[in-house]
């Protein structure tokens, strides 16, 4: 079945070659992931001269930048795309770039938030105290992490849960979590996480399910400036930093020494330690 | 299989693509190793590296603490302390390394945690003898693993990772001294000490395998 796709894309991507050399002749060259091509205003000057060189890379980026602005009407779909293209003066069919249409979009869009969060987190944890504890995690930051994350979203929040439908889909599963694993790494490790042992990973699911009913709760959200959003977000992460506490509680007790002083008092109380009887 | 639908059907890509998602195929293929750097970027490799070798430290904590329990009192017990000090510093080394690198530790820890208490403890139950055996076979194990990683290190940059490979190396020359101990200490005279030390060599390098990945 992982086959099926790569035919269509292969095929698409083949008959969109001949459509383009036909208007652009530049593009009779095969296009490969990073060599260069000419765009077409140079394609008849001197090879001596200036040229504007576009890797294939920058061009679908720019692409789906454009596209962004559309998808306010016309939602995470192919037809964003074909609209975006069609402002750099591509042709509409472009998006055959694309083989996941809407969800190809979609994960541009969520790469991006991700890159600004996470240069923004970068840029504050240089200027906070390196050496912090790794049994707390800095509610402050984790409110800051999660609130501008989340407003990144509203532009598009009419549509955005055509895009969560979109992430379900098998082709876009993969990438989804890889961008989720990515996104709720970076929060964890900048607000102060520096753990080595299992709670390394109880820490990232507990987050994941805080962004995760956030992100929910924010598309049906109709308060003014997603007000309550934010309160639900602080009870959220209340409930994170309490558990972390009832851990940490726990863990100061269950260990060795306590185990064997409370045989030990189980033991006078019985009178079995003493050493006459 | 008809000779023309093998060359239509299985070519040489698809062959290492099989061996590739099934590494104990090309373990048994070519030499035992419990590793494969094919296709990895350093990143990655670095990640893996980190993760499984402080699984594995935290493995040898653990069986040296399980064999201390039962052995204390006896005339081995400082020498165990004392290896069981060095793995301890080892284990700090790296859990000092995994958030600088942004590795992900094991999600196997807990069950590393437990297994290494009982083999310690199980071993030392048989005797002195057949503690130091499995101290061998763990120590063979590691050090035949940390030259893998060290050589795989090593055909990506040398120069880039030169800080690792330092540290990679005298951990290396930590655990086969260990080795040495065990051979001195009488190691080769417990009983049944061939099947034994197959037994916990293979565990060893399952342990591995998993933690490479999980």
């Amino acid at each position: 079945m992982a086959h099926i796709p790569r035919m269509e894309t292969v095929t698409a991507l083949a008959s969109i070659r001949k459509l383009l050399a036909s208007y652009y002749p530049c593009f009779s060259r095969s296009l490969s992931t990073s060599r260069p091509f000419l765009s077409e205003s140079d394609h008849s000057h001197d090879k001596h001269e200036e040229e504007e060189m576009v890797t294939e890379e920058e061009l679908k980026s720019s692409i789906l930048d454009s596209a962004l602005n559309f998808v306010p009407s016309h939602g995470w779909s192919v037809k964003a795309i074909a609209k975006g293209a069609q402002q750099h003066g591509y042709p509409g069919v472009t998006h055959g770039l694309f083989p996941r249409g809407g969800g190809d979009l979609m994960h541009h869009f969520v790469r991006q938030c991700n890159n600004d969060i996470s240069k923004h987190l970068e840029g504050l944890s240089k200027d906070t105290d390196k050496s912090r504890n790794s049994s707390e995690l800095s509610p402050s930051i984790l409110r800051d992490a999660f609130q501008m994350r989340l407003r990144m979203l509203v532009p598009y929040m009419d549509h955005w849960p055509q895009a969560m439908a979109l992430t379900a889909l098998p082709t876009n599963i993969q990438e989804h979590f890889t961008n989720l694993y990515k996104l709720i790494d970076d929060i964890c490790y900048h607000s102060g996480d520096r753990s080595v042992d299992f709670s390394w990973y109880t820490r990232r699911l507990a987050l994941l399910g805080v962004y995760k009913s956030c992100e929910l709760h924010i598309v049906q959200d109709g308060s003014h400036d997603y007000q309550e959003t934010w309160d639900f977000l602080d009870r959220r992460l209340d409930d994170f930093t309490t558990a972390g506490k009832v851990k940490e509680d726990i863990d100061r007790f269950t260990n060795p020494e306590f185990f064997s002083a409370v045989y030990t008092v189980g033991r006078n109380i019985l009178g079995v330690n003493d050493q006459r009887r | 299989m008809h000779p023309s639908l093998l060359a239509k059907g299985l070519s040489r890509t698809s062959i290492r693509g099989i061996c590739q998602r099934h590494p104990r195929l090309l373990a048994i293929s070519s030499y035992r190793s419990a590793s494969s750097s094919d296709g990895m970027t350093s990143d990655k490799l670095i990640d893996r590296i980190l993760r499984v070798d402080h699984a594995g430290e935290v493995g040898a904590d653990k069986i040296y603490e399980g064999q201390l329990a039962v052995l204390r009192n006896t005339s081995v017990g400082p020498l165990i302390q004392e290896m069981w000090d060095e793995e301890k510093e080892h284990r700090e080394t790296f859990e000092k390394l995994i958030p600088q690198h942004r590795a992900r530790p094991t999600a196997l820890l807990p069950l590393w945690n437990i297994a290494g208490f009982t083999l310690g403890a199980g071993s030392a139950i048989f005797g002195k003898e057949a503690a130091m055996a499995c101290t061998v076979a763990v120590e063979e194990a590691i050090g035949e693993h940390y030259n893998d990683q060290i050589r795989q290190l090593i055909e990506k940059d040398p120069e880039k990772h030169k800080d690792l490979l330092e540290i990679l190396k005298k951990f290396r020359d930590d655990e086969l001294h260990h080795l040495d101990t065990g051979l001195e200490n009488d190691a080769l005279k417990a009983p049944l000490y061939d099947t034994m030390s197959g037994i916990i060599k293979a565990g060893c390098r399952t342990a591995i395998w998993l933690s490479e990945r999980i």
